[in-house]
Parts: C-alpha cells; structure tokens; sequence
C-alpha cells in the first residue's frame, strides 16, 4: 500500500506479532514513516490492548478501544492462527516478502511454534527479525511472566520512584515498554541500513530487565563502583539543593523548580527580588544549601505560595532559572504551543474518530507527519494479504476464512 | 520488500552494524551524548565536540569515581559518553566556526542539543549547516523543540516532565490530597529523545541511501514523553476527566506494589485467573468464592477489607521468596530490587547483564552493557568515554589535514 515518497521507509514491510505497547510502539514509528506494518492477531488471542478501557459504547469492541487505536494507527491487519499448520505455510510466505518481523512472546514460543529466525531465514535470507522479551531468550527467568511494572522493580527503577516515606510507585507511563521499543527500533534501522551494503540480516533478542537498569545509569555507577544505594526521596536529587514542585496561590497549582549551579541560584535570588532569606549565610554555597536543604525548601515554598504558579513561571524564566508549572494533561493538549506544533492530530478512525492522537515525535523537515489510516478493524486486511500479496484466489481465500485458518 | 533472492547467507558477521558511518556529536548533558552513545554502539565512529578547557556540563555532574570530582572522572559522564572520539572547538570564534562546517562537510550525521537561539546566533543553524554539506543528515533534540511559544524556555527534565504532563499523573493513585507532583527517576524527556533520537539519525541515513537526500530531523523531549501518556490522555479525552492520578487505565487489582516481610514486591493481576492462583499459592482458595470481590473494579473498591485478609501472608514472607513462588503459579509479579540486589539477580548475572571491563584510569570497573544480545554478530563495542580533547590531534589532523604547527597556533588562540 502506498504511503509518502519523501518517507525514509515507503518500501518496506514489517510484520507485527505482538500485543500492549512494546511491539505496537516500535512499529508505529515505523508505519508513520512509511512503511507498511502488517499487524497479525488470531481470535484466542487479541492485542490485549483491545480490551482496554476506555472504548466507544456499552460494552467491549475489538475496534473500539481508544488506546489501541492510538498505538495502532497507520497499520494493516491480519487475522492468522499460526497454531494450524497451513497458516505457517501462509506466514512463511508472506515473510519471504517481508523485510522485519517483529515479536514479543514469551522467550521461545516463536522456535516451538516452528517458526524461529532459523526457520524464517530459509524463506528470507536478509530478514531482520526482533524477539523482545521481559527478561530475554537466555537465562533460568527466561519464561517469567513479565509485565511493564515487573521490570522496573527487578531492574531497579521503581525503588526509586515514590517519597521517603512511601511505598516504590508503579510508573503511570510504561517507561520501559517504551525504551525498549526504542532500542529494537534503533537496532532495526541500523540493520536495515548494513543490509543494503552487505545484504546480511540481523536476529536481536532483547531484555527489557536490562532496558530498566540502563535506564538508571548515574544508579548504577554509583551503587555498583562506589558502593552507594540511592533510595525515594520524592523529585530530589543527591546533588541539588532544589529540584523539587513548589505550591504557588490557588488550587493545586505547583511550580517546577531546579537550580543547576551557582549562576541558577544568583538568578533565582534576583527573581525573588532578593528576598532576605536567599542571602543567609547558610545558603552561601550549593553544599551549605544541601545541607539545609528541609529549611531552604520550605522557605522557597513559602515565597511561592504568594505569588500565582503562571506569575512564578513569567518570573523565574525572565531570570534564566529552570522552573515550569505542573501541566494537567488538559493544559498539555490544550495549550498554545501543542497546538503551534501540531503534536496531536484526530483520530481518523470510524468509532473513535476525531479524538486526539499523539502523532509522530520523529519530524522529518519536508515530509509528511500525517495519520495516513486509522487502526486497522478486527480482520480488516486478510482481503489485501491474501488477494493482492499473496495472490490467492477469491475462492481461496474464501476457504482459508471459513477453515479458521484466517482467524 | 521484494526478497533479494541471494544465496543464503551466514548471519555471522564481524561488521558493525554502522560501520563506515561518521556521527558528530555537538551538546551536552544527556540527549545528543545518549543519542551519540547508542550510535558507537551501534558501529558508528562518533565524534563529539566539547568546548576547550571546561568541557561540557555533564563532566561536572556526579557521581564522581570514588567520589572524587575532576574532568575525567564523572561516571555519569562515562555512561553517557562511551565509545567516542573526544574534540575541543571553540566554536564561538569565527576560526572555530569555519573549521567546524569544514568538519561538517566529511561527515553522514551531525547529532545536536545546542539551543535555537545559540545556533542562530552562531549561523550555525540547519540551513547554514545544510548550505555547506547538503547531503548531511541532522538530528536536533531539545526540550520543547525547534518550534512553538516554548522553544526558548529554560528546562531541564524536572520541568520538562512538570509541563508535558508525565508529573500530575505520578504516583498514579493520589491517596494523599495535596500531595505535590512526582517526577519519575532516570531523566526521563532527555532520556527519551537520546534513544529516539538515535533511531531518527538511522531513517534519515536510509532515506539518504535510497534517494540521495540530507534531511533535517527533530525530537522534542516534551513531545516524546506526553505522547507516551496513553493512560491520562484516554481518560480525558474519552470521559473529560483529568484530576490528578489519572495514571490508571483498566480496572486490574490487585496491580501494586505490596509491602511484605523485607521491602516490596509487585503483584499484577490484569486477569481474573491471576486473582484466583495468587489466592491458591497463600493459601486462601476459599477468597475466590467471595462474590464481593470477583472481578477486579471490586477488588480496587473493597482493597482495604481484602489487605485485611492477605497482609498477614505477605508480611510473613519475604519478597524473594514472593517473587518466585508467584512466577512460578503463572501471576506477574516482581520484587523492588534495590540496585545491589539487581546487581546480584541470578538472571542478570547469566546474561553477563554487568560485565568488568579495565579503564584506563579507573581500572577494573562493571559497565552496564546494551541490553541486547545479536546473534552471531562477533564484533567489539568501544567501551570508555574520551579524556577531555583526547582525540583533538588525531581527528582533525588526519580527517582535515590540518598540519600540526597550524593546529598547535589554533590551541595557542584558545580555538581547540
């Protein structure tokens, strides 16, 4: 299927076999710059984000729920139970004019299903194939059942999310589904690119235990060379006297504020009109200021819960300090410069139409950044697989539908 | 797409993925060096550009090797900086600026963080970079882009995470009110626009390979991070709410971080049938007939009676042994590992998660290695970050051949 002829990847094609956010993510860059991503599903299992709330209408629909039309946009898909033996058949060839397979079931499942880069490779001698998995192909946890959160506690990010005196937090976003996405889709582009000079393929299997740990590097060294446990201790940090939110006048309005450096500290004096207590000696130096850092907070605290949180924002950025209000996700999608830069783009889909959709964060000066399709309806493209790539016959195809096989 | 049809090929390979493919690297802090990083990496030869005499910033940022502070001793900078060739170039001196854009013009990809105003105000912004190398490919990363009211602002991740909306969600149940915001650990935005920043570089490479073209890319570390707020943009824009916590999408429970004998374990049951084992291996299979609770929007409503009832099973119990047994029976779940004890993980310590490699000046020290595995791919990563102008001589004398007394003048005039 066409796409833009300024888009780095208009010729080629991904096969999907994944579910959540980790495969759909990686691919979406992919489909919304250019390539044509084949999403396969079979009936047992669905994209568990189909069942994800909240959809359009009463009850459950495959095709509508709003997250998973957002992670799926500008995709194709194919209903195809690899269980049965003829539809390994039909996956094989569609590989052998596919250029990417990307997967994240559980380590092994793909080489029990018989259908492992070994395998695939004999129908695709270049394909570059992705196996993303919580804890990676090799190893006694292999098989472990892992969701998002699980890897950050085992890697060690979520221990550090939360406040002194609370529990670790759960991360409201996925972060490593996300990084993780990120290394394959780096390791897929690179590939790609050694694969027109040398023609050779890649198999990369990827941890996303280990994703969560490289997320937290300064932890690691710290702890692992200086024998240093970082622990919660809200948005601070170990070397900032401030980084942290501040309550400004109004109604749970906070203001972000981080001071990097003598300068930033001069800076923010002078925005507090040189309050007296910024020129305590105590607060002299960034080391001194550490040290009272409870004192210092709460007198920063203090100066702006007088003013408004948008007054504090005018104010301290006028100075150069690095400060920012809390954005609800209202002000987010809401405010002028999301809407300057276009970062959302409607939804184009039949039932969830004309709500907001990230678009892509990738902007490629020239090219298009557009939602080309919606997320592609329950089975919606086994006609275009099976008719016009695969060159089956009407009658054909008829048969492979009613036998379960494109199902 | 079409197959090449090629002979099968042995996927062993001793080429790098980038190799042959050359990355300036113009910035500082986390998200042009994180993105240079992933590129060596990757094969590339990336070279970055440091100011003469101080560095740049992330030299100053600890933790420090033993917790002494010096130029070439920030183990954040390590991280952040493995594998490249170190520069210095004043490039706010007309000499340096020339003698940059001559650079410029023998390399694939220029990586940069430097902000709008900077670049405009030196004339090195894409259209002068682009003028003299057009086929260049230039990634451009900044918190709230090249564009837009914001592209000015000051902002390091705390107030990137504050104004993209990754905060007001975070932690993602508000159980105190007036509790302030919390911004997730690991630098998050920058974090983010390092990593894509990196798979931006490769598509404009590719592009490049099949139509001849440069390009300009951008990634706004405001953008990438609100885009991934599915949870909190799924409530507001579907039901119109967006008060604080809005961090839950579904209705699993138990989905938390439970307290247990020694810390924390996590307990994540997004399917009925998660609820009824995790019940079977405390020994209370008799819970799963509770009507009350049988399906996961009560179990949140009634979680204080249900605590109630399991707390003393997990307080008993240690989160090792939680863990394991859990996973055992099939349900998600995993300890909170401190980094010591992640750095003790048996599953870690298989996949060599944390090898010891020699620095040069630190000696035998772990690294945290790509957290992927290739397979049959047999060449080395360049491991340790550049001394400050390490490769200052090398690099511009062999790539520009510029002769040494000619470079030593240039030192001399405080340009490298």
């Amino acid at each position: 299927m066409k796409t833009h002829p300024l888009l780095p990847l208009k010729n080629v094609r991904v096969i999907e076999l994944g579910a959540a956010i980790a495969s759909p993510y990686q691919t979406s860059m992919y489909a919304d710059m250019g390539a044509e991503v084949i999403k396969m599903e079979t009936e047992k299992r669905p994209d568990n984000i189909r069942y994800t709330n909240p959809w359009v209408g009463e009850k459950r629909d495959l095709d509508a729920s709003y997250y998973f039309n957002k992670l799926n946009r500008n995709k194709l898909g194919l209903l195809l139970d690899l269980r049965k033996e003829e539809a390994k058949g039909i996956f094989k060839q569609i590989v052998s004019v596919t250029d990417i397979v990307v997967e994240n079931f559980a380590a092994g499942t793909m080489d029990s299903l018989g259908l492992g880069y070994n395998e695939l490779r004999k129908y695709r001698p270049d394909l570059i194939m992705i196996s993303l998995s919580g804890f990676g192909a090799t190893g006694p946890d292999r098989s472990f059942v892992a969701y998002g959160p699980v890897l950050e506690g085992v890697g060690g990010i979520m221990n550090l999310n939360g406040w002194k005196d609370g529990p670790p937090e759960i991360c409201p976003f996925s972060y490593t589904d996300y990084v993780s996405a990120l290394y394959a889709s780096q390791l897929v582009m690179s590939a790609l690119y050694r694969r027109r000079i040398t023609g050779q393929g890649l198999h990369a299997d990827i941890s996303e235990a280990q994703v969560a740990t490289n997320a937290i590097p300064a932890t690691f060294y710290d702890g692992a060379v200086n024998g240093r446990m970082w622990s919660r201790n809200g948005s601070r940090t170990l070397h900032h006297a401030i980084h942290e939110f501040f309550p400004c006048k109004g109604n749970d309005d906070w203001i972000a504020i981080s001071i990097r450096d003598e300068a930033e500290w001069q800076a923010f004096c002078k925005a507090t009109g040189d309050a007296e207590w910024t020129r305590r000696p105590e607060f002299a130096t960034e080391a001194s200021r550490l040290q009272r850092q409870d004192e210092l907070e709460r007198l920063v605290g203090q100066w702006t819960a007088t003013i408004t949180r948008d007054e504090a924002f005018a104010l301290l950025q006028r100075h150069g300090v690095s400060a920012g209000p809390m954005y609800s996700i209202k002000e987010v999608t809401e405010g002028k410069h999301t809407i300057a830069r276009k970062t959302y783009l409607p939804d184009p889909h039949p039932i969830t139409k004309d709500r907001r959709i990230a678009a892509s964060t990738i902007r490629l000066a020239g090219a298009p950044r557009e939602i080309f399709r919606p997320a592609p309806l329950w089975g919606q493209h086994n006609p275009y697989v099976s008719l016009e790539l695969l060159g089956f016959a009407p009658a054909e195809a008829e048969r492979l539908k009613a036998s379960g096989v494109f199902s | 797409m079409p197959s090449t049809k090629q002979h099968l090929q042995k996927s062993a390979s001793q080429r790098p993925l980038l190799q042959g493919v050359t990355v300036v690297e113009w910035g500082d802090n986390i998200s042009a060096p994180l993105c240079g990083k992933l590129l060596a990496e990757l094969g590339a030869e990336v070279i970055k550009i440091e100011p003469p005499k101080t560095g740049e910033f992330a030299r100053r940022i600890p933790p420090f090797f033993h917790d002494r502070p010096g130029t070439n001793s920030s183990l954040f900078f390590e991280y952040f900086n493995a594998g490249k060739q170190g520069v210095t170039l004043n490039v706010d001196s007309e000499n340096g600026r020339r003698l940059f854009l001559q650079f410029l013009k023998t390399v694939d990809i220029l990586v940069e963080n430097v902000p709008v105003k900077r670049k405009q105000a030196l004339r090195l912004d894409y259209k002068e970079i682009a003028r003299a190398s057009p086929r260049i490919v230039m990634v451009s990363l900044s918190p709230f882009g090249q564009t837009g009211p914001y592209r000015n602002l000051v902002a390091d991740d705390l107030v990137v995470s504050a104004m993209s909306g990754a905060t007001y969600s975070n932690p993602r149940v508000m159980d105190k009110p007036g509790r302030p915001p919390l911004v997730y650990p690991g630098n998050v935005p920058s974090f983010l626009a390092g990593h894509q920043g990196a798979t931006a570089a490769v598509m404009g490479l590719i592009r490049r390979q099949d139509q001849g073209l440069g390009a300009h890319l951008e990634v706004a570390e405001n953008e990438i991070q609100a885009s991934l707020l599915h949870a909190s943009l799924s409530r507001f824009e579907h039901e119109g709410i967006w008060e604080r916590a809005g961090g839950i999408v579904g209705t699993s429970s138990p989905y938390d971080c439970l307290p247990c004998k020694d810390g924390y374990v996590g307990i994540f049951c997004p399917q009925e049938d998660h609820w009824h084992r995790l019940l079977k291996v405390i020994g209370m299979p008799e819970v799963s007939e509770i009507e009350l609770f049988n399906d996961g929007a009560r179990r949140r409503q009634h979680w204080p009676d249900i605590w109630e009832m399991i707390s003393p099973w997990f307080m008993s119990h240690g989160k090792e042994e939680i863990y394991r047994l859990c996973q055992e029976n099939d349900i998600p779940s995993g300890a909170v590992y401190a980094i010591d004890e992640t750095l003790k993980d048996k599953q870690f310590l298989f996949r060599n998660a944390f090898p010891e490699a020699t620095h040069p000046s630190f000696g035998s020290v772990p690294y945290l290695r790509p957290p992927y595995d290739l397979a049959g791919e047999s060449w080395q990563r360049p491991l340790f970050a550049p001394r400050l102008g390490q490769h200052t001589n090398t690099v511009l004398g062999k790539r520009l051949g510029i002769p040494k007394a000619h470079l030593n003048t240039f030192r001399r005039k405080g340009v490298l």
